[in-house]
């Protein structure tokens, strides 16, 4: 019995899909009942016992209903039926002051009766008709546009490195989860937005199955999360992970592509590109920015005498000097050969009427040279020819131009002006304005 | 004319179906017998393999719609000689159709039962041969029949047999009524048997 509306033998274990083949047996309207309880079947019937045994021995039916008076002569078709059809499953639909029949009808060969009124749900269970659980389309796992949007801005900002895309990622989740903070930790990497000083929904951010950091949401700012809210946490969970694994992949190749493989220094492409962002920063926050181009001496002389090995390998005390001599905030860069750039930006305070070149920009390559004019090379062996010495030339921002190339050009004058004068010196580059008190161009308002 | 199997569908009345044992044990056939339509069919859907030369149906305990039995064993077998023996006048007389004839008295089954079953399946199928191309439906998986298909043609001619007061005419020229192709199902008839195939049957018969 099926909720005390169906009986049967069970004789039958399979299951029938809801996209069964269906014989029904009787009237008409029982046929029609039957389309409405299983909309999926499709159907066959006859109004006879007899017409319904001669489909059944040229048709497969997955099930066959029968509405027809329990008497002899239905008993008689069922038995019929079961040796013509034994894998089908054979329901007795009938009224209920008919169920002592229909029970013994199962002894006949029917595996189950249902009572009428027909039940969608009793005929299926007779049947043996399993509908599938409900899967969520896939469509229908998607976020809502804005916070797809949102998405999208992580994504755009995986060129801006791990802690960028994180950054992003917490301001993202606030708005799509309508939150009143979101915390990330992930590895080395925090992102607050908001606050979580008491965390509501928490997820683990896993990197495979061992743990990499955690998630947090605070509280919801209206109303509490629904159950839906943990399975979306537990997605995001996977997308940060997988997202901020992407940002650290791409900073690494980025990482690679500015950096120069022989000393290790940013290389050309970098500094270039550097000293673009610094200029436009410099103007708009009035700062003073140099640039320091620096030529080994002679540096020929050593690839020539002890060969390309050596060359190199001084190319790398060099490199490993300059960067040890630079602050921290300095960029030095290996511009092409045996030529090095380093660019001291902040060094100074803010230009103010009147202002002129930086002085430390100066001392700092002065010191660049007495370091590597007084370091010993061990690449060179005890038979150096002498110290080896580098000369400069320096560029100062406004003054001696406001782009890139006019800096770099100032600079490179400079540098030349210095390997003229007889090398192992550094070069101011000339002023671009002559006078007694020289204004950078873009500074004539404020004098 | 050899005949070595037959059904015999014991539906009629005890007498009539005693008789009819008797008939073909004593010519020795090969009978497969049932007490209902239902392990009729099983058998026609079963065992269609085991071509019965002559099928015996009793009419008289057969509900309405289990005279439908006569129109699969046709669909199963076309070339089955087919007699339904009854008492009572509503058993439809058959005769109408092609190997089929409908006994209907009791001096009518008597007259049967005395003949060679060999002979009598030769009869019908020289009458097959002499009527006008009557049509059976093939027997077909595909083809489900229309309720009633060859019974509904018998009755047809139950009616007229009444008005003419000769319920033992063999006569399918006069009695025969329309058939159209619904009477089948709605599917195309055919003819039985071919001029030749017929040609062939009574070749290998005993009484010419």
């Amino acid at each position: 019995m099926v909720d005390g509306a169906t009986g049967g033998n069970g004789r039958r274990k399979g299951s029938v899909s809801p996209n069964a083949r269906l014989l029904v047996i009787g009237s008409t309207a029982l046929s029609d009942r039957v389309a409405r309880a299983l909309p999926r079947a499709t159907r066959a019937s006859s109004d006879t016992l007899l017409g319904g045994l001669w489909s059944v021995g040229h048709e497969a039916f997955d099930g066959i209903i029968i509405g027809l008076p329990l008497d002899q002569k239905t008993t008689r078709g069922l038995r019929s039926l079961r040796k013509v059809a034994p894998d089908a499953r054979i329901v007795i639909s009938c009224p209920p002051g008919a169920e002592p029949a229909a029970r013994s009808a199962l002894e006949s060969g029917a595996d189950e009766y249902v009572l009428e009124p027909l039940d969608g749900d009793e005929l299926a269970s007779a049947l043996r008709i399993t509908t599938p659980p409900p899967q969520t389309a896939p469509a229908n796992r998607l976020p809502p546009a804005d916070e797809l949007a949102g998405l999208g801005d992580c994504l755009r900002s995986l060129n801006d490195g791990p802690q960028a895309t994180l950054d992003r990622l917490v301001d993202a989740l606030r708005k799509a989860f309508e939150t009143t903070g979101v915390l990330i930790e992930l590895d080395d990497l925090t992102a607050l937005a908001g606050d979580v000083q008491q965390p509501v929904l928490e997820e683990t951010i896993l990197r495979g199955e061992a743990p990499a950091g955690r998630l947090a949401l605070g509280s919801r700012e209206h109303g509490s999360y629904a159950s839906r809210d943990a399975i979306r946490l537990a997605d995001y969970a996977r997308l940060i992970e997988a997202m901020v694994g992407q940002a650290r992949e791409q900073a690494h190749w980025q990482e690679l592509a500015l950096r120069d493989d022989l000393t290790g220094l940013h290389n050309r492409r970098f500094y270039d590109r550097q000293l673009n962002e610094l200029i436009q920063q410099a103007a708009e926050q009035r700062h003073r920015l140099s640039v320091v181009l620096i030529d080994i001496d002679d540096f020929k002389t050593y690839n020539d005498r002890y060969g390309h090995d050596t060359g190199d390998a001084l190319l790398r005390e060099v490199a490993r000097l300059l960067t040890r001599c630079s602050r921290e905030h300095d960029i030095v860069a290996r511009y092409g050969g045996d030529e090095f750039a380093v660019i001291m930006w902040d060094a100074e305070k803010p230009r103010v009427p009147g202002s002129q070149h930086p002085s430390e920009a100066r001392a700092l390559a002065d010191r660049f040279r007495s370091a590597i004019g007084e370091h010993a090379f061990k690449c060179l062996g005890p038979d150096a020819p002498g110290p080896v010495t580098i000369s400069g030339g320096i560029a100062c921002f406004p003054w001696d131009g406001k782009t890139r190339t006019e800096i770099v050009g100032a600079a490179d004058e400079a540098l030349l002006s210095a390997k003229r004068t007889g090398k192992n010196r550094i070069e101011l580059a000339k002023p671009a304005v002559t006078g007694d008190a020289p204004k950078p161009a873009d500074e004539t308002d404020e004098s | 004319m050899n005949v070595r199997r037959a059904i015999h569908i014991r539906t009629g009345q005890s007498a009539s179906i005693a008789a009819v044992d008797t008939w073909l044990t004593r010519h020795e056939l090969e009978v497969a017998r049932f007490d209902d339509v239902y392990s009729a069919c099983v058998h026609l859907l079963t065992n269609y393999e085991r071509i019965a030369d002559l099928a015996l149906v009793g009419a008289d305990w057969l509900a309405d719609d289990e005279f439908n039995i006569i129109t699969y064993i046709r669909q199963t077998w076309p070339r089955t000689a087919i007699i339904v023996y009854g008492a009572s006048d509503k058993t439809p007389i058959y005769d109408v159709l092609p190997l089929m004839r409908t006994v209907r008295r009791q001096a009518a089954l008597d007259e049967l039962v005395a003949q060679n079953p060999a002979d009598v399946v030769t009869e019908l199928a020289r009458r097959a041969v002499r009527s006008d191309a009557p049509t059976i439906v093939p027997a077909t998986p595909a083809a489900q029949p229309e309720a009633g298909s060859i019974t509904d043609s018998a009755r047809a001619a139950v009616e007229a047999e009444n008005r003419n007061s000769d319920s033992t005419s063999h006569d399918t020229r006069e009695s025969r009524p329309e058939q159209s192709p619904s009477d089948n199902g709605g599917i195309a008839p055919r003819s039985i048997l071919s001029a030749e195939e017929l040609s062939a049957l009574l070749d290998g018969t005993d009484h010419g």
